[in-house]
């Protein structure tokens, strides 16, 4: 079945408004996540040549899509069934610049 | 034990300081991962387009009501308020979870704003002991008195 950010959720709110974390299920999603930001960020020197300027997304450990804007990448994972609020991804600037937030 | 954020290096010029998190947002019953910039120059936690886009929130369903604006070294970019969920992990059984106000940038047509990452800011770190010391990788947030 496919996956939403809107289904499924590990974490909900209890009838008396306690929040109700199913243990299981978040661990495995938060593992999924933190290896998938790893290893696109292992990939980045690559990517950076390969994928400049462009929007890169990575999900179980394989670059599943690519496209030049947030909204071309959201079209491509949708057409793959790929489930949203799972997906590590990054917009791969071809020289990085810097930020002052 | 403290919750352990990490560096992110190849994206900035400089590595910054993460947290990995899931939230959830009950009203709009959306949930997922995101890791947020650990920002003290933020008076709030932001969300930014990706994650935006990628937890599947809709503008639609944002209370216009909510809007209020922000400003940054980039000028002023309005924010949707929504309350959540934020769930950290202290290890890797163990779980932490706060109720949080998320701020919801609105959709803008500059693209570089894009990839803004979202900000983790001081409406949850002034409640924390924050520690950081890239020399020894360390990213230590350690939640106080969350209110």
């Amino acid at each position: 079945m496919k996956e939403t950010g809107r289904s499924n959720s590990p974490v909900s709110l209890g009838a008396d408004g306690s929040i109700v974390i199913n243990e299981e299920t978040l661990n495995r999603r938060m593992d999924e996540f933190a290896r998938d930001t790893e290893f696109l960020q292992s990939l980045m020197p690559e990517l950076r040549k390969q994928c400049p300027d462009r929007w890169v997304a990575v999900y179980q450990e394989k670059v599943v899509a690519d496209a030049p804007t947030i909204k071309g990448m959201m079209r491509k994972l949708e057409q793959k069934g790929i489930p949203r609020g799972q997906v590590a991804a990054a917009f791969i600037r071809a020289k990085p610049m810097a930020r002052v937030l | 034990m403290a919750i352990e954020g990490y560096f992110r290096s190849g994206l900035d010029l400089e590595p910054a300081a993460y947290v990995r998190t899931y939230i959830y947002l009950p009203r709009l019953g959306i949930s997922g991962s995101v890791d947020f910039l650990i920002d003290t120059g933020a008076d709030r936690t932001a969300l930014h387009p990706w994650d935006i886009d990628n937890l599947g929130i809709s503008y639609r369903r944002l209370r216009r009501s909510t809007l209020t604006y922000a400003g940054g070294i980039g000028g002023e970019l309005g924010y949707y308020l929504e309350s959540g969920i934020v769930v950290f992990r202290e290890s890797p059984s163990q779980t932490r979870a706060y109720e949080l106000d998320f701020h919801i940038s609105e959709r803008t047509n500059a693209p570089e704003l894009d990839d803004l990452p979202s900000l983790l800011g001081r409406n949850f770190l002034n409640y924390c002991d924050f520690r950081m010391n890239k020399p020894n990788n360390l990213v230590e947030i350690e939640p106080l008195a969350i209110p």
